[in-house]
């Protein structure tokens, strides 16, 4: 029975030992939207100009496609998590809130995936048809 | 009754008087009390005063930069979460499905209010990540000093204006110039 609390210990549940969890993720996703979105800039910065034909040659690199995908990952994986807490702090009704966090995630989950197909399209197929 | 007091109110009938008049200001009180709907154990009912004072909320505070910065991490966070994403997924999306798409996502976003948003976009990704990088300096058990605490809280919403105008000055310049 760990060291949890006393009502803890009767039900036979200590602490879960995950509490530092989100506040650790989302800390690492941070860190990595830092990089990701500050390379993302200076690239698209670096570039001549914003024509389609022009766009597709760069996304289509692996050194653009890769960095682009993982961004996607870590801004949509740091949202769900800052969300997250918004809708704890803001709903109160159990349901509700159980309701608003499953949208999130489809969300979350939903975006990253349609920008990641997006980018991988554009890499796998390079010209458009 | 407390025994004491009841014991002095027996020698004394002004004592007697005094108690009279308090037990009679709380009943008035306690008839203020009404029962609250909402309570926090189920199936019992919360008596909650009508007219106690409440913890304190925005109203009560005078405001100062940390409060600021930290309302202000939170709401371009969320706009960035559900207004920024969406844009960037909506721009990707738009240059895999081809010239025609990507010809519409850049004619909606290059109108007035398309520009207003990109700009306050960028001003929210500013404004973000540099107090997210306080945040970081905080969770090191730095920078609680007063002065120094509000020191970065000030700079945070400057650095970001003068990034976003920073940008927008170079953007703009590139696309003119």
């Amino acid at each position: 029975m760990g060291s949890g609390t006393n009502i803890g210990k009767v039900r036979g549940h200590g602490s879960a030992q995950h509490g530092a969890h989100h506040w650790i993720v989302q800390r690492v996703t941070a860190v990595g939207n830092l990089a990701l979105i500050a390379w993302l800039i200076i690239s698209l910065l670096r570039l001549p100009t914003y024509e389609h034909e022009l766009l597709i040659g760069w996304l289509s690199s692996p050194l653009v496609a890769v960095p682009m995908m993982l961004m996607l990952v870590s801004i949509f994986w740091h949202l769900r998590l800052g969300l997250q807490v918004l809708i704890e702090d803001y709903v109160p009704d159990h349901g509700l809130k159980f309701g608003i966090i499953i949208l999130l995630n489809f969300f979350a989950i939903g975006g990253a995936a349609l920008g990641i197909f997006a980018v991988a399209k554009v890499a796998f197929t390079g010209v458009v048809a | 009754m407390h025994p004491e007091i009841g014991h002095a109110a027996q020698k004394n009938p002004a004592i007697l008087f005094a108690c009279r008049h308090v037990f009679a200001k709380a009943l008035v009180r306690l008839q203020r009390l009404q029962p609250c709907a909402g309570s926090l154990i189920r199936g019992q009912k919360l008596v909650k005063p009508t007219n106690r004072p409440l913890s304190p909320h925005l109203g009560i505070y005078k405001w100062g930069p940390a409060m600021l910065v930290s309302i202000l991490h939170r709401a371009t966070g969320d706009a960035l979460a559900l207004l920024g994403a969406p844009i960037l997924v909506w721009w990707l999306y738009s240059i895999s499905a081809g010239p025609e798409s990507y010809e519409f996502f850049t004619g909606i976003m290059t109108t007035i209010p398309g520009f207003i948003v990109m700009i306050g976009m960028t001003f929210a990704l500013f404004e973000h990540t540099y107090s997210g990088l306080r945040h970081f300096v905080l969770d090191a058990g730095a920078g609680y000093e007063l002065q120094t605490n509000k020191l970065w809280s000030a700079a945070v919403p400057v650095l970001a204006l003068l990034s976003t105008a920073a940008l927008w000055f170079f953007i703009s310049s590139k696309l003119i110039g």
